[in-house]
C-alpha cells in the first residue's frame, strides 16, 4: 500500500465521519440530508478504492493488454449500484423534506417531535 | 377412545357457540347433552388406563397421549360431574345469560376436562391454557377489573408450569406424565428446589392457595353463578390436580429428602393459613357470592393440607376433600343462583327468612352447608375427620391445631349463609318469592342427595381414591362401604346413623305425641322483652360478626391483595420513568444510538483483549 | 408449465410495478388489482417452491453466471418459508387495496408497496452480500416513502426519522460488506464460508460489528430502535403491519443467516456476536414490554410490543438450539398474522372516533363483534394462548431455552405476564367496558375477509402444527449446517 492509497483510506474516514458528524448535530433538515449524502459518497469512495490495483488498467479488453493488468472490474459496478441507490435515497429523502415542511412550517429537526416516548 | 371425547366437546362447543345467538335453549341443550354423555361414559369405563397416541411430528420431541389414568379419571369424574349439573342449571338460568356465555362455559369445560385427560405434559399445558383464557373471559365480561387481575395470576402461574414442565421434559426426556413427574423426586436438590417451587406456584395459583388467592374473590362472583360452580367446583379441582400429581409422585418415590419434609411442612402451612384467611373473610362479607367465593378458597386450603402431608392417609383425605367441595361448593353456589333467580338480590341485607318460600332450595341450602362445616352423616365430615387424623398421625400437632381454629371459624360463615338468606325475618319485598323452576332444582337436590350418600357410605368414593392411589404406588386406605379404618380410630358411619335415625325417629314421636305448639315473637326471644320502635331493623343480617370485626381488626389491615396491587402500580411508575429518556422523539438522537452502540462494542471487544 | 424459480418471485413484482406505471394514467380502475393478483401468484410459487426445498432446494443462477462469480437465489427451507410468509401477509394487506378507486396518490402508494415486497422476498432469497445490500435498500427506501404516507405531521416524521436511522444502518452494512469483499475477493455466501478464516482478527471484527448494527437496527433492537415507536404510530395502518410482520422478520433473518453460515468457521468472532446479539435481544424484550404497559395510544402500545417480539424471535433464532429456532419461525409467522389485523383496525379507531387514546374510546367495538372477534384472537395469539400458533411457538421456544439459558427464558416468560397485563387492558378498553361511543361501524368485507383469513390460518396452523414441521426442522439444518448450503447453493443447477 502506497502512501498514496494511505491517503485515499484517510479521506473516505474523514467524510464518513464529517457526513455523521452533520448528520447528528446540524438542526435543518436539508443540511442533514447532505451530511447523509456525504456518508454514502465517503462509503461509494471506499468502493472505488479498494479496487485499485497498483499499476493497472482499465478492466476494457483491449488488443495488446492482458487481463492480468487490470484492476478490479467488480467494484466499478459495485458504486455504480451504490451511486443510483444513494441517488435514489436522497431523492425520497427531499420529497420527505418537502412534505415536513409543509406539514411543520418549518425545517428545524427539533421542532418535529411530536410523536415521542 | 378417549380423544372421541374431547372430540364431542370440541363440538358441541362449536355448535352451541353457533345456535346460541339464535336459541339459547338450543344451545344449553347440546351442552346439557355433551356433558351427559361424557360422564356417562367415564362411569362406565372406570377408572383403569387407556389412552390414544398422536404424533406431531419432528416439531415437538415426543408425542401427545390423551387418555386416562386412575388418578386423572377421579378428577375427570369431579369436572364432568359438576359440569353436569351447572349445564342442567344454565338452561334455568338461560334468560340471564348471552350468546357468549355458552361459547365461552363449553371452552373451559373442553379445556378442563382436556386436562384431566392428558397423559402427557404438552397437551395437559395446551388444555390448561385454553381452559385459563375461556374463564377469564367470562370474569372480565362480568367485572373486568377482576378479570385482569385473574389474568394476570394465572399468567404467573402458567409461566411457572411451562418452566417447570421444560426441564422436566428435558431432563426425563419424555413428555408422558408417569416419565416426566418422578424426576422431580430424582433430581439433584438445586433443580429439584426450583421444580418444585414452580409447580406449587402454577399449581396453587388455580386452586386458590395462599398467599396467590387474591384473584379468586373477585373473580368466582363476577361470573353467573352456574359458570361459578364449575369454575369454583371444577377448575380449582385442576390445581389441585397438578398438586395431587406432584406430591403422589414425590411420595410413591421413596426418594423423600430432607428438602421435601421442609417442602410438605411449609405447604402444609400454607393450607392452613389459607383455611383461615379464607374463613374469617368469608364470615366478614356482606354479599352472598363473595362469601361463597372466599369460603371456597377455605376449603381448598383442607386439600392443600392434606396433599402436603405426603402419607396415604393425608393424601386420601386430601382427594376427598377435592370430591367433597365440588359437592358442596358448587351447590352453594347454585343455591345462590336460585336465590338471585328468585329474588333478584345477592345483599345480606336485602335477604333474609326465605326457608318457607323455597323449601327444596333451603333443604338443600341446609344440607350444604352442614357437609361444608363439617358435620357427621355428610361427606364434608368424613374428609375433615380423616385430615385429623392424618395430621395427628404425623405429629403435626400445630398445623393440626390451625386447622381446628379454621375449622370452628368456618361454622361462623356457614352459619351466616343459612341464617341471613334463609332465617330469620323477611323483609317485604320478598314476600312474593317463589321456588326456582325444575331444571335448578334436579341439581340441586342431587348434589345435596349425594352429600348425604357418600357421607353415610364413604366406602364408595374411598374405593375409587383407593384405585387411584394404589396406581402409583401408594398403600391404600383401610375403607369398607360405611366405615372408614386409620392406625388411631375407626369411624363408623353405620353405627351412628343408626342411632341418629332412632334418635330422630324418637324425637318425632315425642314431638308427635306430646309437644305443644305456641307462637313465640320475634321480638320477646331477641329483644329480651324490650320493645323496639316501628321502624327497627330485627335482622341481623347486616354485619353479622361485628364482634368479629373487632377482633380480627388490626388484622385485616395487612392485606396481600393491597402488597400486590401496589408492587403492580411501581412496577407501572418506573416503566413510565424509564420510557422518557430514551424514547426523545428526536430524529438525531436514534443516529446517535446507533453510533453509541459501534462505538461500545468496539471498545468491550478490543479492550476486552478478544 | 411453468418452471418454478426464485426469480419468478421478483420478476413478477417488478413487472407488476411497471404494468401499474404505464396503465395508471389510463384506466386507472384495474391497477388497483395488480397487486393483488401478483402477490397471489407469488404466494403459490413461493409454496411450490417451499414444497422443493427439503428435496431438491431450487438455486438459480442469475444470468447464468456460476457462482462464485454470479449472483444466485438459493430456495432452500428457511428462504422459501419466509419468502412464503412475507407473499402471503403482504397478499393480505393487499387486498385492503381493493376497495377503494385509486387515485395517483394510491397508485404510487401499491407501486412502493409492491416495491418493499419485492426487496424482502429478495433479501430472503438472495446468496450474495451485496445483492443483499440491494434487495434492503429497495425494501427500505420504499418503506421509508410508504411510512410517510401517513396522516399529517407524525406520518412525515416517521418517514424522516426511519428515512435517518436506516439509511446511516445501511452504509455501515455496505462499510462492512467492502471491508470482506477487499480481504476475500467474494461476495458470495457460499463461497464466504471457506475463505472466512483469512480475514485479520481486526478487519474481521469491524465487519461483524458494522453488519450486525446495520441490521439490528433494521430489526429493531435495543438500542437502536428508537424510530420504531414513532414508525408505528405515524404510518399508514397497513404498513405498520408491513413493518412489522415482514420487514422486521426478514432483517432479522439476515442477522442469523450470517451469524449461522457465513462466520461458521470463525468460533470467536461468533461467540462475541452470539453474546452481543442475545444481550441486545434481552434487552429489546425488556423495553419494549415495559413501556408498552405505559402507552395510552392504540398503535403505539402494538409497536412496543412488535419491539418485545423481535427480541424474543431473535433469541430463538440466535440460540443455536433446534426447538427454540422452531419455535423462533413459529412466533414470526403467528406474531405476522396476529399483527396485522391488530394495526390495520386502528383504522377504524382514528375514522370513526378521530383519535387512538385507549382512555377516550372505550367500548369501540363493543357494538361491532365482527371486529372484537379478531382483535381477541390475535391477542389471545400473541400471549401465547391455544388454539391460535402463538400457544405452539412459546411452548417450543421455552422448551428449547430452558435448560441451557434459565435465565434467558425466565426473562421472556415474565414478559409474557406484562404483554397479558396491557392486551388485556386494551381489550376490556375497547371490545368489554361500556363508553359513550358506540358507534356501528361499517366493515367493508374485503377487510373483514383480510382480517378472518388472519384468523383462519392462525387457528388452522395452530391445531396442526406439524404441517410446517419438516421445513421448519429443514431450514434450521440448512443454517446450521454450512456444508448443506454450500452444496445447495454452489451444486444444484437450477432455473
Amino acid at each position: 500500500m502506497s502512501d498514496l492509497g494511505t491517503l485515499y483510506y484517510i479521506n473516505v474516514v474523514a467524510m464518513v465521519v464529517i457526513g455523521l458528524y452533520i448528520v447528528l448535530t446540524k438542526r435543518n433538515v436539508l443540511k442533514i440530508l447532505i451530511g447523509l449524502d456525504i456518508l454514502g459518497t465517503g462509503v461509494n469512495l471506499l468502493i472505488v478504492v479498494i479496487g485499485y490495483i497498483e499499476g493497472g488498467t482499465a478492466p476494457i479488453y483491449t488488443a495488446g493488454i492482458s487481463p492480468a493488468k487490470f484492476v478490479d472490474p467488480l467494484p466499478q459496478a459495485l458504486v455504480l449500484t451504490a451511486i443510483v441507490i444513494d441517488a435514489a435515497v436522497l431523492a425520497m429523502a427531499i420529497s420527505i423534506a418537502i412534505r415536513l415542511y409543509k406539514e411543520f412550517g418549518t425545517l428545524d429537526v427539533r421542532k418535529m417531535r411530536l410523536l415521542k416516548w | 377412545m378417549v380423544s372421541e371425547l374431547l372430540a364431542i366437546e370440541s363440538l358441541a362447543t362449536i355448535a352451541s357457540a353457533i345456535v346460541a345467538k339464535k336459541s339459547s335453549k338450543v344451545a344449553g341443550i347440546i351442552t346439557l347433552t355433551s356433558s351427559v354423555s361424557i360422564l356417562a361414559y367415564l362411569m362406565i369405563i372406570g377408572p383403569r388406563v387407556l389412552y390414544d397416541v398422536v404424533s406431531l411430528g419432528a416439531i415437538l420431541p415426543g408425542n401427545i397421549v390423551i387418555g386416562l389414568t386412575q388418578v386423572g379419571w377421579y378428577f375427570s369424574f369431579i369436572v364432568a360431574l359438576v359440569m353436569l349439573m351447572a349445564s342442567m342449571f344454565s338452561l334455568e338460568y338461560v334468560k340471564k345469560l348471552n350468546a357468549t356465555y355458552w361459547l365461552l362455559f363449553n371452552l373451559t369445560f373442553l379445556g378442563a376436562i382436556g386436562v384431566t385427560l392428558s397423559i402427557d405434559l404438552v397437551s395437559f399445558f395446551l388444555f390448561w391454557e385454553l381452559m385459563t383464557w375461556s374463564s377469564y373471559l367470562m370474569v372480565a365480561l362480568g367485572d373486568t377489573r377482576a378479570g385482569l387481575k385473574y389474568f394476570l395470576f394465572s399468567i404467573l402461574g402458567s409461566i411457572s408450569l411451562l418452566l417447570a414442565f421444560a426441564l422436566m421434559w428435558r431432563l426425563s426426556g419424555s413428555t408422558i406424565i408417569p416419565k416426566a413427574f418422578p424426576i422431580v423426586a430424582t433430581s439433584s436438590t438445586a433443580i429439584r428446589i426450583q421444580l418444585i417451587m414452580l409447580l406449587t406456584v402454577g399449581f396453587g395459583v388455580k386452586a386458590a392457595m395462599f398467599p396467590i388467592h387474591v384473584w379468586a374473590p373477585e373473580a368466582y362472583p363476577a361470573t353467573p353463578q352456574p359458570f361459578a360452580a364449575l369454575f369454583s367446583g371444577g377448575l380449582a379441582k385442576l390445581g389441585a390436580y397438578g398438586l395431587a400429581l406432584l406430591t403422589m409422585f414425590v411420595s410413591a418415590s421413596k426418594f423423600m429428602m430432607f428438602e421435601d419434609v421442609v417442602w410438605g411442612y411449609v405447604l402444609a402451612w400454607l393450607g392452613a393459613v389459607t383455611i383461615i384467611v379464607g374463613a374469617v373473610l368469608a364470615a366478614l362479607q356482606e354479599n352472598v357470592l363473595k362469601l361463597i367465593a372466599y369460603s371456597s378458597v377455605s376449603q381448598m386450603g383442607y386439600v392443600v393440607v392434606g396433599l402436603a402431608l405426603m402419607t396415604s392417609l393425608g393424601m386420601a383425605s386430601a382427594l376427598y376433600q377435592a370430591l367433597n367441595h365440588a359437592l358442596f361448593g358448587s351447590l352453594m353456589f347454585l343455591i345462590a343462583g336460585a336465590v338471585y333467580l328468585a329474588t333478584g338480590t345477592l345483599n345480606f341485607k336485602d335477604l333474609g327468612g326465605i326457608a318457607d318460600k323455597m323449601p327444596l332450595t333451603y333443604t338443600a341450602a341446609l344440607i350444604a352447608v352442614l357437609s361444608s362445616a363439617g358435620i357427621p352423616l355428610t361427606t364434608g365430615f368424613n374428609s375433615k375427620w380423616m385430615l385429623f387424623e392424618a395430621l395427628i398421625i404425623k405429629n403435626y400437632y400445630l398445623i393440626a391445631s390451625a386447622v381446628f381454629v379454621g375449622s370452628a371459624l368456618g361454622f361462623l360463615y356457614n352459619i351466616k349463609f343459612i341464617y341471613g338468606i334463609f332465617l330469620g325475618q323477611r323483609p317485604k319485598s320478598l314476600e312474593n318469592v317463589n321456588e326456582v323452576g325444575l331444571l335448578a332444582l334436579i341439581p340441586m337436590l342431587t348434589l345435596a342427595f349425594l352429600n348425604l350418600a357418600f357421607g353415610i357410605l364413604p366406602g364408595i368414593p374411598l374405593q375409587y381414591i383407593n384405585t387411584a392411589l394404589t396406581s402409583l404406588g401408594i398403600p391404600s386406605i383401610e375403607a369398607s362401604l360405611t366405615g372408614i379404618y386409620t392406625n388411631i380410630g375407626y369411624w363408623n358411619v353405620l353405627y351412628v346413623s343408626v342411632g341418629f335415625v332412632l334418635a330422630f325417629g324418637l324425637a318425632m314421636v315425642l314431638f308427635i305425641a306430646g309437644g305443644k305448639l305456641r307462637r313465640v315473637s320475634v321480638l320477646e326471644t331477641y329483644m329480651s322483652g324490650f320493645i323496639p320502635p316501628e321502624n327497627y331493623v330485627l335482622r341481623i343480617n347486616y354485619d353479622f360478626y361485628q364482634p368479629l370485626k373487632f377482633v380480627f381488626g388490626r388484622y385485616l389491615r395487612l392485606s396481600v391483595d393491597r402488597a400486590y396491587a401496589w408492587t403492580a402500580s411501581l412496577f407501572v411508575k418506573v416503566a413510565d420513568i424509564i420510557r422518557k429518556p430514551i424514547y426523545l422523539g428526536d430524529a438525531q438522537a436514534y443516529v446517535w444510538y446507533i453510533i453509541a452502540t459501534i462505538i461500545l462494542f468496539f471498545l468491550i471487544f478490543i479492550v476486552g483483549g478478544v | 408449465m411453468v418452471t418454478i424459480v426464485p426469480s419468478l418471485i421478483i420478476a413478477s413484482l417488478l413487472g407488476g410495478a411497471f404494468v401499474m406505471t404505464a396503465v395508471a394514467p389510463f384506466i386507472r380502475r384495474i391497477t388497483k388489482y395488480v397487486p393483488s393478483i401478483v402477490l397471489l401468484f407469488n404466494v403459490l410459487i413461493s409454496l411450490g417452491l417451499l414444497l422443493k426445498s427439503t428435496n431438491e432446494p431450487v438455486v438459480e443462477f442469475i444470468g447464468g453466471w456460476e457462482p462464485p462469480y454470479g449472483i444466485n437465489l438459493v430456495a432452500g427451507p428457511m428462504g422459501s418459508f419466509l419468502a412464503l410468509i412475507i407473499s402471503l401477509i403482504a397478499f393480505l394487506i393487499s387486498l385492503s387495496f381493493l376497495k377503494y378507486e385509486p387515485t395517483i396518490e394510491e397508485v404510487k402508494f401499491m407501486i412502493l408497496f409492491m416495491l418493499s415486497v419485492l426487496g424482502a422476498s429478495g433479501l430472503v432469497l438472495t446468496g450474495d452480500i451485496f445483492n443483499l445490500f440491494v434487495f434492503l435498500e429497495l425494501m427500505t427506501i420504499s418503506a421509508y416513502a410508504l411510512v410517510a404516507y401517513g396522516r399529517g405531521g407524525e406520518g412525515a416524521e416517521a418517514g424522516f426519522k426511519y428515512l435517518l436511522a436506516g439509511s446511516v444502518a445501511a452504509n455501515f452494512y455496505l462499510i462492512s460488506v467492502i471491508l470482506i469483499y477487499a480481504s476475500l475477493g467474494s461476495l458470495n455466501m457460499a463461497d464466504l464460508v471457506t475463505r472466512m478464516t483469512m480475514l485479520k482478527h481486526g478487519v474481521a471484527l469491524a465487519s461483524m460489528l458494522f453488519l450486525v448494527i446495520g441490521f439490528a437496527t433494521e430489526s429493531e433492537l435495543f438500542p437502536l430502535h428508537g424510530w420504531a415507536p414513532d414508525v408505528y404510530t405515524g404510518a399508514p395502518p397497513s404498513i405498520a403491519a408491513l413493518v412489522s410482520g415482514v420487514l422486521v422478520s426478514a432483517s432479522l433473518y439476515v442477522l442469523a443467516r450470517f451469524f449461522y453460515t457465513v462466520f461458521a468457521e470463525l468460533n470467536t468472532l461468533r461467540s462475541e456476536m452470539f453474546a452481543m446479539l442475545m444481550l441486545l435481544g434481552v434487552l429489546t424484550v425488556l423495553f419494549g414490554e415495559t413501556v408498552a404497559l405505559v402507552q395510552r395510544d392504540y398503535r403505539r402500545m402494538l409497536g412496543y410490543s412488535s419491539i418485545g417480539a423481535a427480541g424474543i424471535i431473535l433469541i430463538g433464532l440466535i440460540s443455536e438450539i433446534l426447538y427454540a429456532f422452531i419455535g423462533a419461525l413459529l412466533l414470526i409467522v403467528a406474531h405476522g398474522f396476529a399483527k396485522v389485523p391488530l394495526f390495520m383496525m386502528s383504522k377504524h379507531l382514528e375514522e370513526k372516533y378521530g383519535t387512538r387514546d385507549m382512555e377516550k374510546v372505550k367500548g369501540a367495538f363493543k357494538a361491532n363483534p365482527k371486529l372484537a372477534i379478531p382483535l381477541v384472537a390475535g391477542s389471545l395469539t400473541i400471549l401465547g394462548m391455544p388454539p391460535f400458533l402463538g400457544f405452539w411457538g412459546k411452548l417450543l421456544l421455552i422448551y428449547g431455552l430452558a435448560l441451557k439459558y434459565p435465565i434467558i427464558a425466565l426473562i421472556i416468560l415474565l414478559a409474557s405476564i406484562v404483554e397479558a397485563a396491557y392486551y388485556l387492558r386494551m381489550l376490556h378498553r375497547l371490545v368489554i367496558q361500556d363508553g359513550e361511543l358506540k358507534k356501528q361501524i361499517k366493515i367493508d368485507t374485503v377487510e373483514l375477509v383480510t382480517y378472518y383469513a388472519f384468523l383462519a390460518l392462525l387457528i388452522i396452523l395452530g391445531i396442526l402444527p406439524m404441517l410446517l414441521s419438516p421445513y421448519l426442522a429443514g431450514a434450521f439444518i440448512e443454517l446450521s449446517n454450512p456444508s448443506f448450503y454450500i452444496k445447495v447453493a454452489m451444486g444444484v443447477m437450477g432455473g
